[in-house]
């Protein structure tokens, strides 16, 4: 991305001013010269405040003077302008980018200058093909640009030579790897490692959570199938017994009623009228116990609530009794009042008065304290609710009580039933015939063992029921293990899949970081060892593994704490350089004064090196007389495209700079 | 994005998710930077799984 060129209108010196840069390839170099003081600096603050709406390079004496243009402002007849800086870029492409930014100010009677609001003050147009696209402001507008010119390294692109001697003083290993770190952003890289980590780690905690008990629940499932197939055969086992005694007990019955004796054949007959009667009654009992459990399992909740119900009704009837409940109006009609700015009785509550505001303080309370309104319907529906449900139950011991004394009848008829046949078994035992006795014994015998039967088959029923319970819910909690299981197995791939992802990720950043580290040492060794004068002085620059920097000398001992100022600019410059071509960032370098310490001879060396090092890129240089002399200028007029010279006019209400094109 | 990262990643041997996943992280990671933002667990745990499940279904193949 190359800078086409910058119009500053009202900016510190620049009252409008507007500088084209050198952009054809073979010559991509421009000058600005002038003298101390004449500009230079602040059109450095002129690009990074219209590009990140901040001064970076501002000298103590501007720091917190307002960045208007004084004689503009004298001028201005309503004490009010704008001040405005507008860059525009053309991309690799072709296509230009327009970012302006523009700020106003007021002066105030008491002669200070403030900045006015300016809802737009980031605008980016972007150029696609014969469209434009734009305005783009705000965040939109900053994003755009952050991408092309990330603001955490605009300082290796845009810097101030007079410092940079001071480079290798005020940065410590650890602040020039933190350089190299944010210039080929492998600090994004530590800050994914970090969060992939992580994100990892809560995986884990996750899959921990869903480590499945679904092959324990299945082989409890198993057993249990197991066992009720060995209850289904003792099931049968026991039916077939039991019917086995029924049938033994049958033909004993008809033994006796085939008898050839009169009075024993009555008794049997009898007894199966009778065994006859108590089952009819039995299965009526069964029926109206039934129906009392179905009472209760109705009544229940009823009659333990019945208290609170009781209480709630009473409650309710009592706002009733109050005038509380319905409310005299609903609030929704309070609501369109306030709405209509109009009170029921036509008075005007539209708060736009004292007399109106104060009705319509009396409105609002009033629908604050209806807060109620808004629940009676609900109370009133449950309070009927609650009245039926209390007299649902409200027969319920009558009931109880009538069900409780029939079943007593019942029992007692089947009572009476059973003494008869008991009376009945007695009396065929005391028969004479030795036949009679033995048949009686016989089917007495088998009537017991039919009745052991019964009750093994309804305990081994009740057992089956109960596995089968068992079973559903073993089930039920096998489905939901077995979702937890697919769960759990695709947390387990998608850990997998974040080790495989930290190991890659670390795998990159150390072959960045080696990369670059060497690349960087390569190319500033090389660039210091051409620019600087002294030759066969010093053997390389190297940086160690912590990004320390040192500079061997050709004795073997380390030189950089002797390095003079004009040697340690040249090692700083030679390092920048080298950050910015391995930072894979298209960006247009500006130096401000580059030479401004070194003499004259080193001076026209490193003009003739630095083109050499800042290939392909396009360079702006502010420069001073004392810095761009004949021999600069010469050694340099191969790249030089455009030249211009800053004139500094000193007025009364303040300096006013004017950029003029020499070549 | 850094071009020297972007062609590294693009040069190794690493399966295309995790290519993918090294890309798509790195850019939420830029663009909460941009933004000064923090918060980036959603946009994590949506690119893992989805890029775990392409992941997988291509192993198992």
């Amino acid at each position: 991305m190359d800078l086409d060129c910058i119009r500053m209108k009202n900016f510190r010196q620049y009252m409008d001013v507007k500088i084209e840069f050198a952009r054809d390839p073979a010559k991509n170099f421009t000058i600005i010269q002038g003298v101390n003081g004449a500009g230079k600096t602040n059109l450095l603050n002129a690009i990074t405040w219209c590009l990140f709406g901040d001064e970076l390079h501002v000298d103590t004496k501007y720091k917190g003077l307002p960045i208007v243009n004084t004689t503009a402002l004298n001028q201005s007849t309503d004490n009010t302008f704008e001040v405005k800086v507008e860059i525009q870029f053309i991309e690799k492409d072709g296509n230009k980018i327009v970012v302006t930014r523009a700020n106003q100010y007021k002066k105030k009677e008491n002669g200070e200058v403030v900045e006015v609001p300016y809802p737009h003050s980031l605008a980016v147009m972007q150029q696609r093909g014969r469209d434009w696209i734009g305005p783009i402001y705000g965040d939109d507008a900053q994003y755009i640009i952050n991408n092309r010119i990330p603001p955490t390294i605009e300082e290796y692109f845009f810097f101030d030579g007079e410092r940079m001697d001071d480079y290798f003083k005020e940065n410590t290993g650890k602040e020039i790897k933190e350089a190299v770190f944010q210039i080929s952003q492998l600090e994004l890289f530590e800050k994914l490692i970090d969060h992939l980590t992580a994100r990892r780690t809560d995986f884990l905690k996750a899959a921990r959570g869903l480590s499945s008990r679904a092959e324990e629940i299945s082989e409890l499932l198993q057993l249990h199938t197991r066992s009720l197939e060995t209850d289904k055969k003792i099931l049968e086992e026991l039916i077939q017994k039991k019917s086995e005694a029924e049938q033994l007990e049958r033909d004993y019955s008809e033994k006796l009623k085939n008898s050839s004796l009169e009075h024993i054949q009555q008794l049997e007959d009898q007894r199966d009228a009778l065994n006859s009667d108590i089952s009819d009654t039995e299965r009526q009992i069964a029926e109206i116990e039934d129906e009392r459990l179905q009472l209760l399992h109705k009544a229940m909740p009823i009659i333990l609530s019945y208290n609170a119900l009781l209480r709630t009704k009473s409650m309710i009837d009592g706002r009733r009794e109050a005038g509380l409940i319905p409310p005299l109006f609903q609030r929704i009609f309070i609501e369109s009042l306030l709405k209509k700015e109009k009170c029921i009785c036509g008075s005007d509550i539209s708060g736009k008065d004292e007399y109106s505001t104060t009705r319509r303080k009396r409105v609002e309370t009033f629908l604050e304290s209806s807060q109620l309104s808004e629940k009676s319907n609900e109370l009133i529906e449950s309070n009927t609710l609650i009245r039926k449900m209390m007299e649902n139950v409200a027969n319920f011991p009558e009931l109880v009580i009538e069900m409780n004394r029939k079943l007593k009848g019942l029992e007692e008829i089947n009572e009476g039933k059973e003494q008869k046949i008991r009376k009945i078994e007695q009396e065929i035992k005391q028969s004479n015939v030795e036949n009679i006795k033995l048949w009686e014994q016989e089917r007495e015998k088998y009537s017991k063992e039919k009745e052991h039967f019964v009750g093994e088959v309804a305990k081994i029923q009740t057992q089956m029921e109960k596995r089968r319970k068992i079973m559903s819910a073993c089930n039920s909690e096998l489905k939901h293990e077995l979702e937890k299981e697919t769960k759990h197995k695709s947390l387990l791939e998608v850990l997998a899949f974040c080790d495989e992802g930290m190991k890659s990720a670390q795998q990159v950043m150390d072959t960045i970081m080696i990369n670059v580290k060497e690349e960087i040492e390569k190319k500033t060794s090389e660039q210091f060892l051409a620019l600087i004068w002294k030759k066969d002085t010093y053997t390389a620059v190297r940086i160690d593994d912590d990004y320390n920097i040192s500079v061997p000398h050709i004795s073997g001992r380390e030189a950089l704490g002797t390095l003079s100022a004009g040697e340690r600019q040249v090692c700083a410059l030679s390092f920048m350089t080298a950050l910015n071509s391995v930072s894979g960032f298209e960006v247009p370098i500006i130096i401000d004064t580059p030479l401004a310490r070194i003499s004259s001879e080193p001076s026209r060396n490193i003009a003739r090196n630095l083109p050499n090092y800042l290939q392909n890129k396009q360079v702006t240089l502010l420069v001073t007389e004392k810095e761009y002399t004949p021999e600069v200028k010469n050694e340099l007029s191969g790249r030089v495209g455009m030249t211009y010279i800053i004139n500094v006019t000193e007025k009364e209400q303040g300096n006013l700079a004017e950029v003029k094109l020499l070549e | 994005m850094n071009k020297r990262i972007i062609d590294t990643i693009e040069g190794s041997n690493f399966p295309k998710e995790i290519k993918d996943l090294l890309k798509t992280l790195l850019n939420i990671e830029l663009r909460n930077f941009q933004n000064k933002t923090f918060l980036y667990g959603k946009d994590y745990d949506r690119v893992i799984k989805e890029l775990a499940e392409s992941w997988r279904r291509r192993e198992g193949q």
